[in-house]
C-alpha cells in the first residue's frame, strides 16, 4: 500500500507531511519551504503559479492571483462571507449557476475547488519527489465548523487533483492526534488555534477514540498579520513625528517595514528586546533619512493588547457552549505560527487556568496529525483508532419552520435512525420532506440540502397518518433518507449530493485537465533540469579544453569546440528530445577530452 | 415551506402499562411452546461440529473410524460390539486439539504476513530516506555558502544605499569627502568580488523581462516609457548561487499602457485606509 500523505489546507498557507518510519516528516516545497502559501496565479503566457511565486508576481497580476480561496469553497455567492470577501480582493467572484460563489480568471470561470485542486496538486508532486513514489491517498484537514458544502467541496478538490481523500478531518482533532491523544483516558482539550489571517478555538472531548467537537468559536479576520501592522504603524508614526515623512506613500519602504516588522516580532518571542535598523529609508532636501528604532516586548505587548484580547471573549463563549468551566478542560494546545508570543501564552494561561502545551512546531502540528492519520490507515499506526463522526445535526423542517433533529452531531457513522411524522391539516394528501443540516432550532438558520415529496397519502384527519422517516448515513458519510407511510407503504427515497458543488461529470472533466496539466509541467520541469546538466556539462568541457586541447590534433580541436558551440545554442530550444540528443553528443565528447586528460597526465 | 405539506411529530399518548405481560403469564406461554417441542428433563442436546474437517483426521482416529465403519457394515448376526466411552472422550480432546492447533497456525501465519509487510515498507522508507540523504549531503556545501551570504547580504545592501545616497547629497563635496567615498566604493567592490568567488553572483534586473522565478514586484511603472512586464528599476539586489536563487531581487515593472493594476500591494489584511481602485481596461 503505497503513503497516505496529511495535508493541512490553510486560507493563508498550506504544509504536507507524511509518517515515514515511525516519524512524521514535514514535506518541503521546491524552493525549500515547509509551508506553502495557498496562491495560485494565472498569467497571460498560460502558466499557473503557485506558492511564493504566484506572491512574487502579484503586484503587476493582481487581478489573476488569487488568495484566500478557503474563505469562499463551498459556500454561495450571496453568503456574507463571500460579500466581504468581493470588498476587499482584487480578484473577480462571480455567481454560477447554481448560485455558489466561483471566480473569474482571464477568459475562464473556475470554481473555488478547482483552485485549490491546483494547489493540493503541487503539494502531491512534492511529496512524490520527496518519496519516489506515486501517491493517490490524503488525508485533508478541514475548520471544525466547516458543514457538509464545504466538506465535499474540499473532497472534491482533492479529487480533482488526483488524490482519493480518505478521510476529512477537522484541525484541532489532527493537532490533538500530532500530540498524542487519543490514546488513553477520556479527555476534554481546547485546542487555540491562531494563524496568518484566524483565529480558531475549539475544545474537543476524547473517548476511546471518537473526537468530539463540543464546540468551536473565532474570528476569521484575526491573525499574525494584524500583530505585523501594529509595529508598522507606530514605526511610521514615529518616524513622521521626527521626520514629517510619511512612509505609507512608499511601496518600497512600506515593504522593507513589512519584513522588518515580521522579523521583530518573531525576535521578540525570546528576547526582551530588538533592534530594528533601516538605514536610508528615506530621503528630504536635509539627506538621507534612518530608522534605527528599540522596541521592546512590553511596547509590543501594549500594541497588539486588544487584539490578543479580541481572542479571549470566543474562549469563553466557546467553554458556555460545551458547558465547561475551564477547570474541566485538561489540556490547552496551541496551533498557528503567531501563538509563539509569550503575551499569547500568559493569555491562554489565564483563560483556561493552566499553561497550555506547545512543543510541537504551531505551524506544522496539523499537517503532523493529518499524516499520524493517514498511518493509521495503512496501518503504520496501531493504537490509534479515529472514529468518523457527523460534524453537524441532520434532521427535518417541520410545522411553522422548526427544526427537528434525527441525528446528533458527533454520532459516529455508519448509523441509522427513524421518527415517525404526521400531516398537519385534514385530507392532506402529500408533504415535503426538507432535509437540513445545523444545530439551530429554526429551519432558515441551518443548511438546506435536499427537498422532496411524498405523495399519494390517502386523505384522512390530520394527525392520523403515519410516515416513518429514516436518515441513513454510511461510513463514507453519504446521507440516503427515505420516508414511507405506514398506511400504504408508500416510500420516496433520495440519496445526498449537495444541492451545489461540481456534479460528478464537472468532476470528471476536471480531474482530465488537472492530470493533463501536471504532465505538462512534469515536461517543462524535466526539461530545464537537462538545460541545467546540458550547461554544467558544456561548461566543464570547455574548462578541460583549455588546459588539455591541445593533446587533440587541430582537426578534432575544430570538431569539439563546433560541437559545445552547437550545445550551447541548443540551450534556448524548448525541444526537450533535441536537447536530449546533444546532451548525449556533449557527454561523448566529454569522455574524449577526459581520455585526453588522463593520457597527458 | 407548503402549510398543506408540512409535517408534524407523532407524539405517542398511549398508556402501555395494560399491555405489559406478567412474568407467570411468560413462564406459562414457554411451558406450553416445551410440550409441544417434547423437552423433557431427560433430553439433552448433541452439538455437532461443522467445522472437522474430514480430509486432515490424525491417522489413529482413521483408524478408529474404520473400525467402527466395520463393525457397523458387519452382517446383523455378528454382535457389533459398543465402542467404550473412554474412547469417545479421547476422540473429543483430541478434535478440540486439532482445532486449537489449527487456529494457533492460522494466527502464526497472519502475523508472518504482517511482519513481511512491515519489513518490506521499511525497506522502501530506508531507501527513499538513503537516496534523499544522499542528495542532501551533496547539496550541504552549497547550501552552507548560501546561508552565509544570506546573512550578509542585508549590511551589502546597506552599504549599497550608503553610498547611493552619498551620490545625492546637494552641494559641492570637499576633497576628502570624495576620497572617503571612493573608499568605501572599494570595500563594496570587494565584497561583491568575494561573493563572485563564492559562485555568487547578482540577478540581471533592469531592462530585462520579468520573471517571477528570480525577481519579485513590489511595485509598477505605467508611464508607458518602457515595454510591458520590463524591469524599469531595480529596489533590492537579488543573488543566484549556481542554478539556486538565494534572494530574489526586488523590481519595478512596467505594465505599459495596457494594463494598470489595482491600488494596493498584495495583502490580505488590506489597512484601514485603503480601498482598491477598479481596474481599468
Amino acid at each position: 500500500m503505497s503513503k497516505v500523505i496529511g495535508i493541512d489546507l490553510g486560507t493563508t498557507n498550506c504544509c504536507v507531511s507524511v509518517l515515514e518510519n515511525g516519524t512524521v516528516q514535514i514535506i518541503s516545497n521546491k524552493e525549500g519551504g515547509r509551508t506553502t502559501p495557498s496562491v495560485v496565479a494565472f498569467t497571460d503566457k498560460d502558466e499557473r503559479l503557485v506558492g511564493q511565486i504566484a506572491k512574487r508576481q502579484a503586484v503587476t497580476n493582481p487581478a489573476n492571483t488569487l488568495y484566500a480561496v478557503k474563505r469562499l469553497i463551498g459556500r454561495k455567492y450571496s453568503a456574507p462571507e463571500v460579500e466581504k470577501m468581493r470588498e476587499t480582493v482584487p480578484f473577480e467572484i462571480v455567481e454560477a449557476p447554481n448560485g455558489d460563489a466561483h471566480i473569474k480568471v482571464l477568459d475562464r470561470v473556475y470554481s473555488p475547488p478547482e483552485i485549490s485542486a491546483i494547489v493540493l496538486q503541487r503539494l502531491k508532486l512534492a511529496a512524490e519527489e520527496f518519496l519516489g513514489d506515486r501517491i493517490t491517498e490524503a488525508i485533508i484537514t478541514v475548520p471544525a465548523y466547516f458543514d457538509d458544502m464545504q466538506r465535499q467541496a474540499t473532497r472534491d478538490a482533492g479529487k480533482i487533483a488526483g488524490l482519493e481523500v480518505e478521510r476529512i478531518i477537522n484541525e484541532p482533532t489532527a493537532a490533538a492526534l500530532a500530540y498524542g491523544f487519543g490514546k488513553n483516558k477520556s479527555e476534554k482539550v481546547a485546542v487555540y488555534d491562531l494563524g496568518g489571517g484566524t483565529f480558531d478555538i475549539s475544545i474537543l472531548e476524547i473517548n476511546d477514540g471518537v473526537f468530539e467537537v463540543l464546540s468551536t468559536s473565532g474570528n476569521t479576520f484575526l491573525g499574525g498579520e494584524d500583530f505585523d501592522q501594529r509595529i508598522i504603524d507606530w514605526l511610521v508614526a514615529g518616524f513622521k513625528e521626527s521626520n514629517s515623512i510619511d512612509l505609507k506613500q512608499d511601496r518600497l519602504a512600506l515593504q522593507r517595514l513589512k519584513e522588518a516588522a515580521e522579523r521583530a516580532k518573531c525576535e521578540l518571542s525570546t528576547v526582551e528586546e530588538t533592534t530594528i535598523s533601516l538605514p536610508f529609508i528615506a530621503a528630504d532636501p536635509t539627506g538621507p533619512k534612518h530608522i534605527n528604532a528599540n522596541l521592546t516586548r512590553a511596547k509590543f505587548e501594549e500594541l497588539v493588547k486588544d487584539l490578543v484580547e479580541a481572542s479571549v471573549e470566543p474562549c469563553q463563549k466557546a467553554l458556555w457552549d460545551a458547558k465547561l468551566q475551564p477547570s474541566d478542560v485538561d489540556k490547552v494546545i496551541l496551533v498557528g505560527g503567531q501563538t509563539r508570543s509569550p503575551i499569547i501564552t500568559r493569555t491562554v494561561t489565564e483563560v483556561f487556568g493552566k499553561e497550555p502545551s506547545a512543543e510541537i512546531n504551531p505551524d506544522e502540528v496539523v499537517a503532523m496529525g493529518a499524516a499520524i492519520q493517514g498511518g493509521v490507515l495503512t496501518g503504520d499506526v496501531k493504537d490509534i483508532v479515529l472514529l468518523d463522526v457527523l460534524p453537524l445535526s441532520l434532521g427535518l423542517e417541520t410545522r411553522g419552520g422548526l427544526f427537528v433533529k434525527l441525528i446528533n452531531r458527533n454520532s459516529t457513522i455508519p448509523l441509522k435512525n427513524t421518527m415517525t411524522f404526521t400531516t398537519v391539516v385534514d385530507n392532506q394528501q402529500s408533504v415535503e420532506i426538507h432535509i437540513l443540516q445545523g444545530e439551530r432550532e429554526i429551519s432558515s438558520a441551518n443548511r438546506s440540502l435536499a427537498k422532496f415529496e411524498l405523495v399519494g397519502i390517502p386523505p384522512a384527519p390530520r394527525g392520523v397518518p403515519q410516515i416513518d422517516v429514516s436518515f441513513e448515513v454510511d461510513s463514507n458519510g453519504i446521507v440516503s433518507v427515505a420516508a414511507t407511510d405506514k398506511m400504504t407503504g408508500l416510500e420516496q427515497q433520495v440519496q445526498i449530493t449537495p444541492s451545489s458543488g461540481l456534479s460528478p461529470d464537472e468532476i470528471e472533466r476536471l480531474i482530465h485537465e488537472a492530470e493533463h496539466s501536471v504532465e505538462k509541467d512534469r515536461d517543462e520541469r524535466d526539461l530545464i533540469q537537462l538545460r541545467n546538466r546540458l550547461d554544467n556539462m558544456i561548461k566543464n568541457a570547455r574548462k578541460a579544453m583549455l588546459e588539455f586541447g591541445r593533446s587533440f590534433p587541430t582537426d578534432e580541436q575544430i570538431e569539439i569546440n563546433g560541437i559545445l558551440n552547437n550545445a550551447e545554442e541548443s540551450l534556448f530550444t524548448d525541444d526537450k528530445t533535441e536537447v536530449e540528443l546533444i546532451l548525449v553528443k556533449v557527454e561523448d565528447t566529454a569522455s574524449r577530452i577526459t581520455s585526453a586528460m588522463l593520457t597527458a597526465v | 415551506m407548503d402549510p398543506e405539506k408540512n409535517i408534524e411529530e407523532v407524539v405517542d399518548t398511549f398508556d402501555d402499562s395494560s399491555e405489559e405481560v406478567s412474568v407467570d403469564d411468560f413462564i406459562k406461554q414457554l411451558e406450553e411452546k416445551e410440550k409441544d417441542l417434547h423437552i423433557t428433563v431427560e433430553t439433552s442436546i448433541i452439538e455437532i461440529s461443522e467445522s472437522f474437517d474430514d480430509a486432515n483426521l490424525p491417522e489413529f482416529l482413521k483408524e478408529a473410524l474404520d473400525e467402527a465403519e466395520a463393525a457397523v457394515n458387519k452382517p446383523a448376526a455378528i454382535a457389533m460390539p459398543v465402542a467404550p466411552s473412554a474412547d469417545k472422550t479421547a476422540i473429543k480432546r483430541l478434535e478440540v486439539e486439532v482445532k486449537n492447533l489449527q487456529a494457533t497456525v492460522a494466527k502464526m501465519e497472519a502475523d508472518r504476513d504482517e511482519m513481511f509487510k512491515n519489513s518490506q515498507r521499511r525497506t522502501k522508507d530506508f531507501e527513499s530516506f538513503k537516496s534523499r540523504a544522499e542528495r542532501e549531503r551533496k547539496e550541504t556545501f552549497q547550501n552552507q555558502i548560501s546561508n552565509v551570504a544570506t546573512l550578509m547580504l542585508p549590511a551589502l545592501d546597506n552599504l549599497h544605499r550608503a553610498l547611493e545616497s552619498a551620490e545625492h547629497i546637494p552641494g559641492e563635496k570637499s576633497d576628502a569627502f570624495q576620497l572617503f567615498y571612493e573608499g568605501i566604493a572599494l570595500v563594496s567592490e570587494q565584497i561583491n568580488e568575494i561573493l563572485n568567488k563564492m559562485g555568487i553572483k547578482p540577478i540581471s534586473t533592469v531592462g530585462e523581462d520579468f520573471d517571477p522565478h528570480f525577481h519579485e514586484a513590489v511595485a509598477t511603472d505605467d508611464s508607458g516609457e518602457y515595454p510591458p512586464n520590463t524591469i524599469c528599476d531595480e529596489i533590492l539586489r537579488g543573488y543566484i548561487a549556481g542554478d539556486r536563487v538565494i534572494r530574489h531581487s526586488m523590481v519595478k515593472v512596467a505594465m505599459g499602457e495596457m494594463r494598470r493594476p489595482t491600488g494596493e500591494l498584495f495583502d490580505e489584511t488590506p489597512s484601514p485606509d485603503s480601498t482598491p481602485e477598479a481596474p481599468s481596461i
